[in-house]
C-alpha cells in the first residue's frame, strides 16, 4: 500500500513538473513571439506627394524604398485633423497596461516623443507648448531615438514618436539653405526673393507670406494687433484678408509657390524620417519591430479656400497615408479600409497582446474598422460623415444645407450632389444623428488653450 | 391619350406641390395667417433606416425665408443635445477663428462685432418654449454675416423637441436686414405668432 502510495505521488510530481514546464515553454514561445512596436506618425502629411501612393512623384525614394513589403493604407482618415487629438488617440494604449503585458515603458505618457523643428524665433515661447510632453528637436530626438533603439534588452519596447516636420511645410527658416531654394522653379524662386526682401510691398499676398516668413512683426503692423502673439495659420484664418488674395491675379503662381515648399520640404522630411522608419539598418531590430508609420492629418493648398488643416473638413484636411511594416514581410498589400488614429492605436494594442499577426492582418482588421468615419473642424462648426470611401456628406452649422460628394467619381468633393440624392444624405446625416456624442467626444488634452472644444 | 393625360397629371403635380407652407405644415395641425403664408420651395420627407425627416423650405412675398425641419423620432436626451450643439455652433460662428495652436493671431482678430450677433432670445413657438439664437445672414441664409455689406437678413434658429410626437423641431427664419437697431429690437415674436395650433 505504501509503495503504491509512493508512486502515486511521484507520477503526480512529475506529471506536475511536466505541466509547469509546457506552461513554462508557451509562455516563453509567446513571449519570443512578442513583437517591438514603433508608431511614428507625422504632422501635415498629404498622400498625394508620396511616392507609395503616387509613382508619378519621386520625392521621397527612402520611405517609398522602405515601404516596399507593407500593408499600404490609402483611407487615414482624422477624426480631427489637427494634432493634439493624435496623442489623445493613442490613449488606448495605456502606459501601465503595457509594463503589465511585459512591455518597455520608456516614458510616462504611452511611450510617446515629440520630434519638434528648431526654434524659429529664440524669444518665442510658444513653440512649446506642449510642455507636458517630452519635446524634442530633430536631432537630439533622433539620436535620443537611436540610443533607445539599440539596446539589446530582453524585453519587448513599444514607442510612439510624432514627427512635427512637415507642421510648419512653408517656413523658410528651418533646415533650409540657399542650395535647397535653388531647387523651387525659377519663377517661385522669383517671387520668393521678392516676398521676402520686400515683404511690406505685397498686402494682399500678406497671408503667404506670413505663412513663409512667420513676418509676424509685418503682419501685425498692418493689422494693428498689439498683443505678443505667435501664427502660422492665424492671417489665413482671416476671411477677408484671405478673400482678397484669392481673387488676386497673382494667386495661382502664389499657390504653386506654396506646393513647391512643401515639396522642398518633403524631400528634407524623407532624409529625416527614413533612418527611424529603417531602425537605422539594425538587422536585428528590424526582424523584431513591427513598424506603424502614418499621418495624422492632410494639408491643403487652398483646394477649398484654405490652406493649412484643423479649417475643414474636406478630404486635403482628413485623408492621410499609413503604412504598416511587419518583420520579414515581402509582398505588398493595398488595404483600402477606412481607419483612423484611434483604430490605429487599437490596431498596435492588438499586436502587442499577440491577437494581430501579419498573417491574419486584414481578417482582424475588419474587427477594429467602421463603415463609417465621424470628422470635425477645431471650433466644430463643420462635420462630416464619410462612409466606406463612397460617400461623404458635409454638415456646415453656418447654413441648414448639406454638402455630398460621390468620392469614387469625385475625390477633390467638387460638386455637390446632395440635392440629387436626398436618401443617401439623410441616410447619412441619419447616421450623425444617431452618433452626435461622438463629435462631442473630446477632452482639454485634445486642445490647446480651450480651442477646439465641442462646446 | 392616356401618355398624355398621365403626363398633364403629373406636370400639373408639380404645381400641386409648390403648395404654401400651411399646406405643408397641415398635418401637424399647424395653422398660419394666409397672408403669411408664403410658397413652399421643398417640401420633403425622407425616410431612413430608425427615422424620417420632413424638410420643408418656402418663402414669403416680403422676402422673408423659412427654413424647417422635423425628425422623428427621437428621445428627448438626444434631441437636447442636438439643440445645445447647433446652438453653441451658431453662436461660435460669430467669434473669432479658432486653430488648435496656441497663441494663434486668429484669436486677436476676426470677431463679429457684436452688431451682428449672436443674441439669445427666450421665445415661445407653438407653446413650446424654446432660446432662439439670433444673427446677421448673407445673401444666402448662412449665418455669420459680420459687415454692413454682408448682412442680407435678420436670422434666428430655433429649435425643440416635441414630446407628443416625439420629434425634434428646427426654424431658421430669415427676415430682410434693415438696420442694426432694428435686428436688436424684437423682430421675431411677431414672425413666430403667425402660427397657431
Amino acid at each position: 500500500m505504501k509503495r503504491r502510495t509512493l508512486v502515486i505521488s511521484l507520477l503526480t510530481v512529475v506529471s506536475l513538473i511536466a505541466v509547469a514546464i509546457a506552461l513554462k515553454l508557451r509562455l516563453d514561445a509567446k513571449s519570443n513571439h512578442r513583437l517591438n512596436v514603433l508608431i511614428v506618425s507625422a504632422c501635415s502629411l498629404r498622400m498625394d506627394r508620396l511616392g507609395v501612393f503616387n509613382p508619378d512623384i519621386k520625392l521621397t525614394p527612402k520611405i517609398d524604398a522602405w515601404a516596399k513589403g507593407s500593408f499600404q493604407f490609402t483611407n487615414g482618415i482624422a477624426e480631427r485633423p489637427w494634432q493634439n487629438y493624435t496623442f489623445e488617440s493613442m490613449d488606448v494604449v495605456p502606459p501601465d497596461y503595457l509594463v503589465k503585458l511585459g512591455y518597455r515603458d520608456f516614458t510616462s505618457r504611452h511611450g510617446a516623443y515629440e520630434f519638434y523643428i528648431p526654434p524659429v524665433e529664440k524669444k518665442d515661447k510658444n513653440l512649446w507648448y506642449w510642455s507636458e510632453t517630452d519635446v524634442l528637436n530633430y536631432a537630439t530626438g533622433l539620436a535620443k531615438m537611436k540610443q533607445l533603439l539599440s539596446k539589446d534588452e530582453p524585453t519587448p519596447f513599444y514607442i510612439f514618436a510624432h514627427l512635427k516636420y512637415m507642421h510648419y511645410p512653408y517656413l523658410d527658416t528651418v533646415n533650409m539653405n540657399d542650395a535647397d531654394w535653388k531647387k523651387l522653379s525659377p519663377k517661385s524662386q522669383e517671387l520668393l526673393a521678392k516676398y521676402r526682401s520686400h515683404p511690406e510691398k505685397f498686402d494682399v499676398q500678406l497671408p503667404l507670406i506670413e505663412l513663409i516668413t512667420n513676418s509676424f512683426s509685418l503682419a501685425k503692423k498692418k493689422m494693428g494687433v498689439k498683443e505678443d502673439v505667435y501664427s502660422v495659420a492665424g492671417l489665413v484664418s482671416d476671411r477677408a484678408r484671405n478673400l482678397r488674395w484669392r481673387n488676386s491675379p497673382g494667386f495661382k503662381d502664389d499657390i504653386e509657390l506654396v506646393k513647391e515648399l512643401y515639396d522642398l520640404k518633403l524631400r528634407r522630411f524623407d532624409d529625416f524620417s527614413s533612418d527611424l522608419l529603417n531602425l537605422y539598418g539594425d538587422k536585428d531590430l528590424q526582424n523584431r519591430t513591427v513598424v506603424i508609420f502614418a499621418g495624422d492629418h492632410g494639408e491643403a493648398f487652398s483646394e477649398h479656400g484654405v490652406i493649412g488643416h484643423s479649417v475643414n473638413v474636406y478630404d486635403e484636411m482628413l485623408r492621410y497615408p499609413m503604412i504598416v511594416k511587419f518583420p520579414g514581410m515581402d509582398h505588398t498589400q493595398v488595404v483600402d479600409t477606412q481607419i483612423t488614429l484611434r483604430q490605429t492605436a487599437l490596431l498596435a494594442r492588438k499586436i502587442v497582446e499577440g491577437e494581430i499577426t501579419a498573417e491574419n492582418f486584414v481578417e482582424k482588421l475588419r474587427t477594429l474598422t467602421n463603415d463609417y468615419v465621424l470628422s470635425r473642424n477645431c471650433p466644430d462648426t463643420i462635420r462630416s460623415v464619410r462612409y466606406r470611401s463612397e460617400w461623404k456628406l458635409i454638415k456646415n452649422a453656418d447654413s441648414d444645407q448639406r454638402e455630398l460628394y460621390d468620392l469614387k467619381t469625385d475625390p477633390g468633393e467638387t460638386k455637390n450632389i446632395a440635392a440629387e440624392n436626398p436618401e443617401m444624405a439623410w441616410k447619412l446625416e441619419e447616421y450623425m444623428v444617431d452618433h452626435q456624442a461622438d463629435y462631442e467626444r473630446i477632452t482639454a488634452r485634445s486642445t490647446a488653450a480651450g480651442v477646439c472644444t465641442a462646446n | 391619350m392616356k401618355k398624355i393625360l398621365l403626363m398633364i397629371l403629373l406636370a400639373s403635380s408639380q404645381f400641386v406641390f409648390a403648395a404654401t407652407m400651411q399646406d405643408a405644415l397641415k398635418e401637424y395641425g399647424i395653422k398660419l395667417d394666409g397672408a403669411h403664408a408664403g410658397v413652399v420651395i421643398k417640401d420633403q420627407h425622407l425616410s431612413g433606416s430608425s427615422k424620417s425627416q420632413h424638410w420643408i423650405e418656402a418663402k414669403t412675398p416680403a422676402d422673408e425665408h423659412f427654413e424647417i425641419k422635423i425628425i422623428s423620432p427621437l428621445d428627448q436626451k438626444a434631441a437636447s443635445a442636438l439643440i445645445a450643439s447647433e446652438a453653441s455652433t451658431i453662436k461660435k460662428i460669430y467669434s473669432a477663428p479658432q486653430t488648435p495652436y496656441m497663441g494663434d493671431i486668429a484669436q486677436a482678430i476676426g470677431g463679429c462685432p457684436t452688431t451682428f450677433g449672436p443674441l439669445e432670445k427666450k421665445i415661445t413657438m407653438l407653446k413650446q418654449d424654446a432660446t432662439a439664437v439670433l444673427g446677421a445672414a448673407d445673401d444666402k441664409f448662412k449665418f455669420g454675416a459680420c459687415s454692413s455689406e454682408q448682412a442680407k437678413y435678420k436670422g434666428a434658429y430655433l429649435a425643440y423637441y416635441d414630446e407628443s410626437s416625439k420629434s425634434l423641431w428646427t426654424w431658421r427664419i430669415f427676415v430682410p436686414w434693415k438696420t442694426a437697431a432694428d435686428f436688436k429690437s424684437d423682430w421675431l415674436s411677431p414672425v413666430l405668432k403667425r402660427f397657431q395650433k
